[in-house]
């Protein structure tokens, strides 16, 4: 267990100090200090289960080696909302019913967040290929783009007071 | 990789000596992890700013090797709308992939699902390592592995007149590695450079019009079975997509 890296990362705004193996993904750093919510699914990069918000952008944390993060700011659903306050994105998502089993909910509420700071109209084009790489094998995505949709209105009425 | 050493350099000069050191360079890592390399370090190039430069000059567009796929798509994008770099970046893995693979890494490891072997192969593309000033053609570079091995990719430039074309990548699902690539780009009216990634031999470049191309892939290229896809069926389907990639070769409206 010699050779460890203890690096600072931003964790939904707080800052952190995390100690790991040089080899460890981003996904298991997270996970092994506490940060659940960030799924594992298919550590190949396909899922989209462990999607995380880097530096502004969606990225697979099993495909990103935690070192190569250093310093960098990340973002995982928790940093939106929860239960009692949520996100206009996961209000829209639960009042669209593009929720089953929940397991690649948090990655697709991330690429979700992502696509709107970035484009607050989208088409359904636009939602389809920012949200390409996150599976769901419960909902058959018709849920999700109308939750990517009902979503951005949400948004876009909040920014217009 | 637990005895793994990470450096992070700020400047090409200190990554030359990382590389000449035996070190192997870390963009995006994607290639790294799935590929499962026992390596004994890595430095992070996204720290030195002219890996991650973008821009528009004279002669072509110059991407840095940290560039990741989806910045470069779009740079590319804007300088010119539909052409056959951004086509294919922007088609190739995921949203959170294309926002972690990077040019340098994909033209150093060259994997032969690659998606920008082809367009950078047809577009004659001219890379610069790190340490040289001499631009070495990316054709020549994808089919010499010790070049591949021995230098430090630095930057890569694109002329923006030989951009504009069409591309096709062949996949059962749009999440899939590609059986071949495919990418024309067109010079005139009567003259084309067409590449093929995923060949038997790798890369191949064929030039001139259309019916000279067309017949010459049709003699020379093979693949190898695959996916319960015979040898003919891939010849057949890569020819029948490149003849159909032709009416569209460089149109004005793409």
């Amino acid at each position: 267990m010699n050779n460890l890296l203890s690096l600072d990362f931003t964790v939904n705004g707080k800052s952190e100090t995390f100690t790991f193996k040089p080899d460890a993904s981003l996904l298991t750093v997270l996970r092994d200090n506490g940060r659940t919510e960030v799924h594992n699914g298919c550590e190949t990069g396909d899922c989209g289960s462990c999607v995380v918000i880097l530096n502004g952008k969606t990225v697979n944390s099993c495909m990103v080696l935690a070192a190569s993060a250093k310093g960098g700011d990340i973002l995982t659903v928790k940093a939106l909302g929860d239960i009692y306050n949520p996100h206009p994105i996961q209000r829209a998502f639960a009042e669209s019913g593009a929720v089953q089993c929940g397991f690649c909910t948090p990655g697709q509420v991330l690429s979700t967040y992502a696509l709107l700071l970035e484009n607050p109209d989208p088409d359904v084009e636009q939602i389809k290929k920012a949200l390409d790489g996150n599976i769901c094998r419960c909902t058959g995505y018709k849920k999700i783009i109308e939750a990517v949709l009902m979503a951005g209105r949400l948004m876009r009425e909040a920014d217009n007071g | 990789m637990n005895d793994l050493k990470w450096f992070f350099p700020e400047s090409g000069s200190e990554c030359l000596n990382l590389f000449n050191d035996g070190f192997q360079p870390h963009a995006g890592g994607t290639f790294l992890i799935k590929t499962s390399l026992k390596l004994s370090g890595l430095f992070d190039i996204n720290s030195v700013a002219d890996y991650k430069i973008l821009k528009n000059t004279d002669t072509g567009i110059v991407l840095g090797s940290a560039v990741s796929y989806t910045d470069a798509a779009s740079f590319l994008h804007a300088a010119s709308p539909g052409n056959i770099i951004s086509v294919a970046l922007s088609q190739a893995a995921s949203t959170p992939l294309r926002n972690r693979i990077s040019i340098g890494g994909s033209i150093a490891s060259s994997p032969k699902w690659s998606d920008i072997t082809a367009p950078l192969a047809a577009s004659g593309a001219v890379l610069r390592f790190e340490g040289s000033s001499e631009d070495i053609d990316y054709a020549v570079y994808s089919a010499d592995r010790k070049m591949r091995k021995n230098n430090l990719v630095s930057s890569v430039s694109v002329p923006l007149d030989s951009i504009k074309g069409s591309y096709y990548r062949f996949t059962f699902t749009g999440f899939d590695y590609p059986t071949f690539t495919l990418a024309v780009s067109k010079r005139s009216d009567d003259f084309f450079v067409c590449a093929v990634n995923g060949a038997r031999d790798g890369l191949r470049v064929f030039k001139g019009n259309s019916d000279a191309v067309i017949a010459e892939a049709s003699q020379t290229l093979s693949f190898n079975s695959e996916r319960g896809m015979s040898e003919d069926y891939i010849l057949s389907r890569a020819i029948s997509e490149l003849r159909r990639l032709f009416p569209k070769g460089g149109a004005d409206d793409e």
